[in-house]
């Protein structure tokens, strides 16, 4: 017996082929399965579209929040870093890791409203994006020296899939 | 602290660290340490499946943890031959990408702990270079190097 909505189904994974197989996929449009799918080449990111400038020291992470509005960026310097992602606005620096060393790891919290980093002086913050709340602390002495040698190189654009940057960055 | 990452349900957070006597512990957000849940390594990185299901610890040396996130079980252990610097879970929490300082990055199937598919050609060498997965419906993984790489995620039907 036939399991129900089966060629829905089988529909759904012929779409998934073909995404998989258009080589510059750079849409999140419906496909449609009157035509087969594929992505032209000049919608692929492949340009600088802005360089974002004001973070005083080495980047070791950026993260864009999930709905896309903003990014954060955290590394060598003591602050991090949130942009919104219309204008790439320089909106918030939050200022409270007491280290020379840096802020090494971070990361939204699934709504967005909040955002928990790691810094080197051994405390991990969590952050409503205006309030700092001290929230725990592990000593990790002779470890967090190995750290400083990161080193992070990555372009801005191909990191989000939002529509802004895709949709304006040039062939 | 090496690493962060939420919980998906956005209640609680894990945090990996270097330190043998904390390495990776789970709090509530006021602070207060729920579980620490192994001492048995140190912990470069961390990522968590969306689905709940997987919790990946990297160590600082050539091995990755494999919890089971629900039951805080250790699952099992991936060797990788070379060291690790960045690990991801793809959005559908099937596959675990793993960086490393061999220039290849993995892509690995969690369930059958299979390498499905190898990335070359960027270069990071000792530092620490991230990579993750990317673009519209997730097509595609990135990594940063002297400059910068994508590939097709799935490289066969390239």
């Amino acid at each position: 017996m036939l399991p129900e909505h089966r060629l829905s189904v089988l529909l759904d994974n012929i779409k998934q082929h073909q995404i998989d197989k258009c080589l510059y996929h750079s849409t999140t449009k419906p496909l449609t399965l009157y035509s087969d799918h594929l992505c032209d080449r000049s919608m692929f990111p492949t340009d600088v579209m802005l360089d974002l400038e004001q973070y005083p020291g080495e980047v070791y992470q950026i993260a864009f929040s999930h709905s896309g509005d903003r990014i954060a960026a955290c590394g060598s310097a003591k602050g991090i870093f949130i942009w919104e992602t219309n204008h790439f606005d320089l909106t918030r620096v939050l200022d409270g890791h007491d280290t020379g060393e840096g802020v090494c790891n971070m990361a939204w919290s699934p709504d967005d409203t909040m955002l928990v980093t790691c810094g080197m002086d051994r405390y991990a913050k969590l952050w409503n994006t205006a309030v700092r709340i001290f929230f725990a602390q592990v000593t990790d002495s002779h470890w967090y020296v190995t750290m400083i040698l990161m080193l992070f190189l990555v372009g801005f654009r191909l990191v989000s899939a939002s529509k802004s940057l895709t949709g304006s960055t040039s062939p | 602290m090496s690493s962060c990452v939420w919980a998906p349900d956005g209640r609680t957070i894990v945090t990996g660290s270097f330190d043998k006597t904390k390495p990776l512990c789970q709090w509530d957000l006021n602070g207060d340490c729920l579980l620490v849940w192994t001492k048995q390594h140190r912990t470069g990185g961390l990522a968590i499946s969306p689905d709940g299901r997987w919790l990946v610890a990297m160590e600082d040396q050539l091995r990755l943890q494999i919890y089971n996130f629900l039951t805080q079980e250790l699952e099992y252990i991936y060797s990788v031959d070379s060291r690790a610097t960045s690990i991801s879970i793809s959005r559908d929490s099937k596959h675990l990408l793993v960086n490393k300082t061999n220039n290849e990055a993995q892509l690995i199937d969690l369930e059958t702990r299979e390498v499905e598919q190898k990335y070359t050609g960027h270069t990071g060498g000792q530092y620490t270079i991230r990579s993750d997965f990317g673009g519209a419906h997730e097509s595609f993984v990135i990594s940063g190097s002297e400059g910068m790489y994508s590939w097709q995620k799935l490289k066969e039907y390239g």
